[in-house]
């Protein structure tokens, strides 16, 4: 052991005077300065340091890796091949020291590179002024990140150049990185096989999908023990290929490697290796267990979902006209409710029994109100059997009291989770079913092309709501006292109030909440500037919209959300709601033109799957895309034209909306504000009869018969 | 002249075919060439790992094998004593490289695109920047005395290009991934004229590049003659 760490000071000590060692640092610090400054001369500036970090790291990282194996084949090769080696099997060194301590070199310059990074984001941090709390959040972060992916490449290559004689080496180190990359990079894609839980142990955190987001608002708490499990798993690889490799290749190949405590050190860290392995992976499938212990599953795909969605939104039943909420948290992982909501029957029948969705590990204590006979619970489900049927119209009040955890895992790296009651931070979303949602809703819902196996690693999509559903929400909270934000406007401390067609979210960490020109913004301060920027941006547009269409675009709370959420376009909330905006996209808001605004705020939905969109709805949008963008006009010679290549027209002369693409398109030809005219009454029509029911000959044809019926 | 350069090539290459170990290797990445231009017959999206990304990394690895021997054992200066010019050399082992190149992955590419006016399309979109990884590869061996100097500068070059490519929009080198121009080229469409002046500067420049790395080493002690010691250090 002396004589390795021997060698391996020498080994640092050479290549602290070599000037290539310099020139390379150099580079480094180059290539970070040019970034940085780069952003902070920038005239849009828009304080998303640690975005922009990231974005770049996530970029980089890779890149490194692959350095980091090539360089690690040249130090091995060097030792096989350099004439120092013969002089050593004469010197009282053994070969296994002599290795072993370049190898450590290795890694001590990794740390030193890794430490340098770490400074660097330090620096930036602290001159730009980031928060305390997100600048330990991040600097563990890119630490263990960086140290762990680099040492597993490096250690990779040097042991294979220890092994393998040829300079083909290089090409299966370059290829294996290769293959590795675009295995990590590629797992969510697909129907690969590889997307099992097993396979994102031994993936580098950094490397895993949809990782580097805001998470920063939070504390370290919530990341150092899911962070550090699965760096120890990648630690425990990186060693068992070492000690494999030399202890037991070596041995094969009859390379002359002292492999004494190799057997030991073999076995420790296969154990270390297997155990945190597994705790990692009964971290993941914990939920998993839970759900299929109640015989329910845990998520849907997207697909299913969406069917499910249309046959909700098609059939009308109960709506949550009211609900008041007073939320205690008096402790970490738990929460207490006492509630009391009124339900109105808005179908054409008289029904006796309601559904109400809870999330099941919230038990229910109590239950009551004066229509309510019985209830019982079906996993995430609540039934509720009432004393006298109910009219349309009418409705029934109830009052509940419940307690429990609502925490959910829902991605492998740990980092998307919801529902969390933490002291270093708080999330409730509605979708975590913390309070009661009328009808029989799936909380278990992700997006995303999954298998079946690993369905609970999917992203968390939103639910929307038909109506709007008056709140009343109190916090009182002992567990946290970083400051809390809600969908809701606030009316005091912790006291949220006000009605909205998405729900309640609650969220508490970094995080503020301001009221901007009508618009409630909830985001992390070092975004508030960028969204105030971008609100000013929006609202000319928001104005043209509500003059051309006659409907309003505005939204009404618009909210950052600090986890990715999987927004598809059957979910944004864009008329009199919520826009949930995931934390990639507040640049979104600055878009200039207004082809880009006139896609992103575009009041008709697209109807139907994304090879299949109903023809007549997405037309319109179409149409109104080309109304509201002059970029539109400039690119494309007429709106038929671009309606050809944008919107989905069959190639038939008698197809109807290739017609009603013709007529729209010579009305723009002839008279501009009579194309605008027959878009908004198209606009009406389409609010009117609902996108399902929406057709664009008839509606063309009512607009031509009211035309006519006027000029008398 | 030129007889002794690939005699001796010729030698070393049989030395490499000798080994079980290079044909595993050159088993599987051919058949990852099988598999990917398999794959391009239905995606052709593909082909911006493969073109420009997979392919690179396959043409300086080759170039790194191919050199190794003369570079990095110094046997170079060994030729420098014989009639045999150290120019053609070069020019030997660059043609020996990018035969294993076109033999792997991209000529995989290439003959399953082949038929379509398309596949000459992609070759000239590939080989301007290709030819200035290439020549990324040369200045970095040329100017470090080892071939894994080459493969480290040839490595920056394709991944700066990688991660700042969005930074330098039309101007960036790997231009599949500007939008629209997969399409340009799969539909057999005129080139715009930022892509021809885009190829054109990327194709001179790589052969400067190419032909400053190549002649340099081609000069006897031109490392003495410049001032650097040459390490003592081999691999």
């Amino acid at each position: 052991m002396r004589m390795m760490l021997a060698i391996c000071q020498r080994e640092c000590d050479q290549w602290i005077r070599q000037v290539r060692t310099w020139v390379i640092v150099g580079l480094y610090l180059i290539c970070w300065g040019w970034i940085i400054g780069s952003f902070e001369l920038a005239s849009d500036h828009t304080a998303m340091r640690g975005f922009t970090f990231y974005q770049w790291f996530s970029k980089g990282l890779p890149l490194l890796m692959l350095f980091v194996a090539i360089w690690g084949v040249y130090e091995g090769r060097k030792v096989r091949f350099s004439s120092l080696a013969e002089v050593v099997m004469t010197s009282p060194v053994s070969n296994g020291a002599w290795i072993s301590g370049q190898w450590l070199s290795g890694q001590g310059r990794i740390g030193l590179y890794t430490l340098l990074t770490v400074l660097i984001q330090g620096a930036w941090y602290l001159w730009g002024g980031v928060s305390t709390a997100l600048l330990a959040t991040d600097l563990l972060y890119t630490g263990v990140m960086m140290g762990t992916g680099l040492m597993f490449f490096y250690t990779c290559a040097f042991v294979c150049s220890t092994l393998f004689r040829g300079g083909w080496v290089y090409l299966l180190v370059v290829g294996g990185w290769l293959l590795l990359t675009w295995l990590w990079l590629n797992l969510g894609i697909g129907n690969n096989l590889l997307t099992s839980p097993i396979w994102f142990i031994v993936t580098p955190l950094g490397m895993s999908d949809n990782v580097d987001s805001l998470y920063g608002i939070w504390g370290t708490g919530l990341q150092w023990q899911e962070g550090m499990l699965h760096q120890s798993v990648m630690l425990g690889i990186t060693l068992l290929i070492l000690s494999l490799g030399w202890g037991w290749l070596a041995r094969i190949r009859r390379n002359p490697l002292e492999n004494r405590w190799v057997v030991v050190m073999t076995l420790l860290t296969i154990l270390l290796t297997i155990g945190c392995g597994g705790m990692r992976y009964s971290h993941f499938a914990s939920d998993l267990q839970a759900y299929k212990q109640e015989g329910k599953v845990y998520a849907i795909k997207g697909s299913e979902y969406r069917e499910q969605h249309a046959i909700d939104r098609a059939v009308k039943g109960w709506v949550m006209k009211s609900l008041q909420l007073t939320l205690s948290l008096p402790k970490e992982h738990w929460m207490k409710v006492d509630g009391k909501g009124y339900i109105v029957n808005e179908s054409d029948s008289n029904k006796r029994e309601a559904w109400v969705t809870l999330y099941h590990g919230l038990k229910v204590k109590k239950l009551y109100g004066k229509n309510v006979s019985r209830w019982s619970r079906e996993g995430d489900w609540v039934h509720l059997q009432l004393k006298e049927p109910i009219s349309h119209g009418e409705g029934f009040a109830f009052q509940l009291q419940y307690q429990g955890n609502p925490e959910r895992i829902w991605n492998m790296a740990g980092r998307i989770k919801t529902g969390f009651i933490q002291k270093e931070g708080l999330l409730l979303r509605k979708e975590d079913g913390w309070y009661p949602l009328v009808g029989k809703r799936r909380l278990g819902v992700g997006e995303g092309e999954w298998e079946a196996n690993n369905q609970y690693y999917v992203n968390p999509v939103l639910m929307r709501e038909r109506v709007k559903t008056d709140f009343d929400v109190t916090v009182s909270r002992e567990v946290t006292t970083l400051p809390m934000a809600s969908t809701l406007p606030a009316k005091g401390q912790d006291h949220f109030q006000g009605a909205s067609v998405y729900g309640v979210a609650l969220v508490a960490g970094q995080i503020a909440q301001q009221n901007y020109k009508g618009v409630q913004i909830v985001a992390p301060p070092e975004l508030m500037a960028i969204t105030k920027k971008g609100i000013a941006e929006q609202l000319p547009f928001w104005r043209r919209v509500h003059q051309w269409l006659g409907d309003s675009v505005k939204p009404k709370v618009l909210f950052f959300s600090p986890i990715f959420y999987q927004v598809n376009w059957l979910e944004e909330f864009t008329d009199d709601g919520v826009e949930i905006i995931d934390e990639r996209s507040p640049t979104s808001l600055l878009k200039e033109d207004d082809e880009h605004k006139a896609m992103l705020w575009n009041p008709v939905e697209r109807i139907g799957s994304n090879l299949e969109v109903d023809p007549d709805s997405d037309l319109l949008k179409t149409a109104i895309i080309w109304g509201l963008s002059k970029e539109v006009h400039k690119q494309f010679k007429d709106f038929f034209h671009y309606a050809k290549i944008t919107a989905t027209l069959e190639d038939e002369d008698n197809s109807s909306v290739i017609k009603s693409a013709r007529l729209l398109s010579d009305i723009d030809k002839q008279n501009e504000k009579e194309y605008q005219k027959i878009v908004r009454f198209l606009y009406q029509e389409y609010r009117r009869e609902g996108a399902q029911d929406f057709s664009l000959a008839k509606s063309i044809q009512r607009y031509e018969k009211r035309n006519e019926e006027e000029k008398p | 002249m030129i007889g002794g350069a690939w005699l001796r090539g010729w030698i070393i290459l049989r030395g490499r075919l000798r080994t079980p170990a290079f044909w595993i290797l050159l088993t599987l990445i051919l058949g990852s060439g099988i598999v990917s231009s398999q794959v391009l017959m239905i995606k052709y999206s593909e082909l911006y790992y493969i073109g420009e990304g997979l392919s690179l990394l396959w043409l300086i690895t080759w170039l790194r094998e191919c050199f190794s021997a003369e570079v990095d054992a110094g046997l170079f200066d060994v030729a420098r004593s014989t009639p045999v010019t150290v120019g053609r050399v070069v020019l030997e082992r660059t043609m020996m490289a990018g035969g294993m190149y076109l033999l792997g992955i991209t000529g995989w590419t290439w003959w399953t695109l082949d038929g379509s006016p398309s596949s000459w399309g992609f070759l000239a979109v590939f080989a301007p920047w290709h030819i200035a990884v290439v020549g990324c590869f040369f200045i970095g061996m040329t100017l470090t005395g080892r071939t894994v100097g080459g493969l480290i500068t040839g490595v920056m070059g394709w991944g700066l290009m990688w991660t700042l490519g969005d930074v330098l929009g039309n101007e960036r080198g790997n231009i599949l991934y500007i939008q629209g121009v997969m399409d340009i080229v799969l539909q057999g469409n005129d080139w715009p004229h930022w892509m021809i002046y885009n190829r054109i500067g990327y194709g001179i420049g790589g052969m400067i590049l190419l032909l400053c790395g190549g002649w340099l080493y081609t000069l006897p002690n031109w490392r003495q003659r410049m001032g650097w010691e040459g390490s003592q250090e081999n691999e």
